[in-house]
């Protein structure tokens, strides 16, 4: 191969999300957590009329020469994957040998909101700092737990951000690193974040790989998709389970174990305890049992509500990593009928 | 006092440029095969020996975006200031018995000053694209960088002790008998994190983080984002010169010359670095300031005093 | 004739006031702190000029963490990045600038009325070595031993007066005693005063109801 990896960023809706992560096997193409650093923006499932003009704005963060593939529009043969990473690589190079065929941008580019400053400076709004130039709340003092005064800024962790779920929206209010408030956006409070359902493994594995890629394991989470393109192809091959446990063994050495351990705490199950429940139902589903219908922690499911609770308070590490530790289904979420 | 004739001016950037240059071509095929090798995919040797060469080509053509109201003279600063310090950290560095660019009487504080340096530019790195992620993952790892900037202080001095001297010339010429990697055990692991922390790789890699979007390079894109790269090899190489030179004998040992044994620990070091960086997990910030002050720092201290008593 | 060290030397004089103006006329905290480290790296190069090698270095070293720890807890304390909303950096500019210029004729007159020493140093002498024994004479070890001693103890209370300390989480630990004997410890949110930790008094946006009160802090998710 004489050409690098065709880095790629994906703004998947939540029902292609998981298929994504397979693309992470593939030599060819590499998927990246920001879209500054893509060439091609692959969008992949259905994506709500709320996430569009996010979308678009993702769209117009890829730097030029960019180009768009988009996955349900690929035609497929055996395997939807090696299609789509071969779209994807024809993209980059049809762009890249004519930067002019660059996608334009789909909004205009000019500031968002006017400049609305008092003084001449813009500073005099409030004490010390501008009103509200342009349009965009400032951080403001907010007392914390110690009884300091810090800024609080407030975030919309949107849609297709990389180290979330696909399609989870999460509104986070940030003192320094420690999240002082989350909501996410669901159908409502009781909402159910997690799935009471059997879990196909190959799902399972390609959950594995993205937490192993927002844990710093790159490397490692490309060997989790590669087995998770295995296990989708053929129902019984014998090498499968053996691999799992041998990567199994190996994550042992990375120190995952003391980076995840007391994350997250909830009842005493932490999210290590998490991780461990996700890869014994792995194994157990390789090795020829039944793929049992536990939820992702293997206690009862989790409302939205309640895992913002257990968010709060967290630095951000933590909290992604806690969020990924419970295997959120983002569609089951935001369409599930409340909880009385 | 030091016996190696000092480079003249113009020669002194030759040597550096190459040190730096070659060294930041290496460090990159040793990335590229790390990965390989850890995910299990071909090694492929020809495509990863031209790899850092394809990857400048194609970020060379990309366009390097520009946020909304960033600090320009800052964006700008970063990387170059970064290269720079790691630059300047090279020159302190025995490179073989005859070739050092400027052997300083403080070369030890030297380090430690560019290091400190170093931190500023990273965090400037992180707060000039006006953006969030980019803000938290800079100062979350300068909270992090505060706490093993005293370890590698610490260790330094340490092994600065039986050389009775602060520059890095006289730190190898002492160990002409016994590298300090054996009678100072504790130094050679702790000068390690603290490499891993400067260039954040591995278990510290909290500034480029894959669970903040990309972290303080998420903003980043085309010549800023390959200088930023280039800078982190560059420091990398540093770091590792300095580690071969304070811990493992520098430019002793047997047959090879200097030169030769210099660069192969130096080789040794970096692709250490670069396994580490892709198969530890990260630790997250507040675990890992507390694992520094609490457990690493008594460690230093424990270092030093090992030190002080075989110095008596 | 001017050599290299005199252009140096004024090269360095001027970027080092150059900066420390620029300290007061920019508009966001982070370029103000980085400008005032500018000043100092430049009054660490003059020093190295004066061949006070290891006080350049080791100024140039101290001074950078100090300003690292200050940009820290500016950004801590107002996340303003890339400074976005341009701030007013001064207060009382009128007194600062009487201060500033007394204080600025009182060196002047120290600088050109003084009586300096003309003892040039020579460029072999070993400076450090000497430094080190006029500071600290024959109790270097003593200094020495107690400067480590020192770091251990601060690291320690801070560490121990943290909020999960050796004896469980401090805010389990020290809460405040009954009001009348036999009766609850007062909750925590009863000790803390939020007129009196208002830093800045008025902010007029709606913080989405995060009210302090109702936070228990016993329950704060922490690593341990």
């Amino acid at each position: 191969m004489a050409v690098t990896p065709v880095e790629v960023f994906v703004a998947a809706g939540s029902d292609r999300w998981h298929d994504v992560q397979a693309l992470r096997a593939h030599e060819l193409v590499r998927l990246v957590p920001t879209p500054r650093h893509a060439t091609v923006l692959l969008v992949a499932g259905t994506i709500p009329a709320s996430a569009r003009e996010a979308l678009d704005r993702v769209h117009d963060q890829l730097p030029h020469p960019r180009a768009v593939a988009t996955w349900d529009e690929i035609v497929a043969g055996n395997d939807v994957v090696d299609a789509v990473a071969s779209e994807i690589v024809g993209c980059a190079h049809r762009v890249m040998a004519d930067p002019s065929t660059s996608s334009p941008g789909r909004l205009a580019d000019e500031e968002p909101n006017d400049w609305r400053g008092v003084g001449p400076f813009g500073q005099g709004g409030e004490g010390m700092m501008g009103g509200t130039p342009y349009g965009r709340a400032m951080a403001m003092t907010a007392d914390d737990r110690d009884g300091l005064s810090l800024d609080r800024l407030e975030l919309r962790l949107g849609p297709f951000l990389g180290q979330l779920p696909g399609g989870l929206v999460a509104d986070v209010a940030l003192q320094g690193e420690v999240i002082q408030s989350i909501e996410f956006a669901c159908a409502g409070s009781k909402s159910f974040v997690t799935a009471d359902r059997a879990v196909p493994v190959a799902r399972r594995l390609l959950w594995l790989s993205h937490a192993l890629h927002v844990q710093g394991l790159d490397a490692f989470a490309v060997g989790a998709a590669r087995l998770a393109r295995r296990s989708a192809r053929l129902d019984d091959d014998p090498g499968l389970a053996r691999d799992f446990a041998s990567l199994r063994r190996r994550m042992r050495w990375t120190g995952l174990r003391s980076a995840l351990r007391s994350v997250g705490d909830r009842d005493g199950r932490d999210t290590l305890a998490r991780w461990s429940a996700h890869l014994d139902a792995i194994a157990a589903s390789l090795d020829g049992a039944d793929s049992r219908p536990v939820s992702a922690d293997g206690s009862m499911p989790i409302t939205a509500a309640e895992l913002a609770e257990m968010i709060t308070g967290l630095a951000l590490t933590d909290a992604v990593s806690t969020i990924i530790g419970f295997d959120i289904d983002v569609p089951a979420m935001t369409t599930a009928p409340v909880e009385a | 006092m030091n016996e190696v004739e000092q480079l003249s001016a113009p020669l002194a950037i030759v040597v550096v440029a190459a040190v730096l240059v070659v060294g930041v071509y290496v460090s990159s095929v040793v990335d590229v095969v790390a990965f390989r090798s850890v995910a299990g995919q071909r090694l492929r040797p020809g495509s990863a020996a031209l790899h850092p060469a394809r990857v400048a080509r194609r970020l060379s053509r990309q366009q390097s975006v520009r946020t909304e109201r960033p600090d320009m003279i800052l964006r700008v600063l970063a990387p170059a200031a970064f290269l720079g310090l790691a630059a300047a950290a090279v020159t302190v560095i025995p490179l073989s018995p005859g070739i050092v660019v400027a052997d300083v009487r403080t070369g030890i504080v030297l380090f430690g000053a560019a290091q400190a340096l170093a931190i500023v530019a990273i965090f400037f790195h992180g707060w000039s694209p006006n953006s969030p992620f980019a803000l938290v993952a800079g100062y979350r790892f300068v909270a992090v960088a505060l706490s093993y900037e005293l370890l590698s202080m610490f260790v330094l001095i340490a092994a600065a002790i039986p050389a009775e001297s602060l520059s890095i010339g006289a730190i190898v010429e002492s160990q002409a008998g016994l590298w300090n990697v054996i009678r100072q055990p504790l130094g050679l692991p702790l000068f390690l994190i603290v490499s891993l922390g400067v260039t954040f790789s591995g278990p510290l890699d909290l500034l480029d983080s894959n669970d903040l979007a990309g972290g303080g390079s998420v903003e980043d894109s085309g010549m800023q984002r390959l200088a930023w790269q280039t800078a982190r090899h560059a420091m990398r190489i540093a770091f590792a010169a300095c580690t071969a030179a304070v811990f493992l004998g520098g430019w002793h040992g047997p047959v090879l010359p200097g030169g030769l044994w210099m660069a192969l620990k130096t080789f040794a070091v970096v692709a250490l670095l670069g396994f580490l960086d892709v198969f530890v997990a990260r630790i997250s910030a507040e675990r890992f300031v507390r694992l520094a002050w609490g457990v690493l720092l008594p460690f230093a201290f424990l270092n030093l005093l090992i030190a002080g008593v075989g110095a008596l | 004739m001017i050599g290299t060290i005199d252009v140096a030397f004024v090269v360095f004089s001027v970027a080092a006031v150059a900066s420390g103006c620029g300290v007061f006329r920019v508009d966001s905290m982070i370029r103000a702190t980085y400008l005032l480290l500018a000043s100092f790296l430049n009054v660490g190069a003059i020093l190295v000029l004066l061949l006070a090698e290891y006080l350049g270095v080791a100024l140039l070293f101290m001074m950078t963490a100090e300003m690292i720890v200050m940009g820290l807890f500016m950004v801590m304390f107002m996340m303003n990045p890339a400074g976005l909303n341009p701030m007013n950096m001064v207060h009382q500019p009128r007194f600062a600038a009487a201060a500033g210029v007394v204080a600025a004729a009182g060196v002047a007159v120290v600088a050109v009325f003084a009586d300096f020493p003309d003892a040039p140093v020579d460029a072999e002498s070993d400076t450090i070595r000497e430094l080190g024994i006029e500071l600290l004479g024959g109790s270097m070890l003593v200094f020495e031993s107690i400067g480590v001693t020192l770091m251990a103890t601060m690291v320690c209370s801070v560490i121990l007066s943290s909020a999960t300390g050796r004896f469980g989480d401090g805010y389990e630990g020290s809460v405040a005693p009954a009001l009348e004997p036999g009766g609850d410890h007062r909750p925590a949110d009863d000790l803390y005063d939020p007129d009196a930790a208002m830093g800045h008094s008025m902010h007029g946006m709606d913080m989405g109801g995060m009210d302090h009160g109702e936070m228990d802090h016993g329950e704060m998710e922490h690593d341990s």
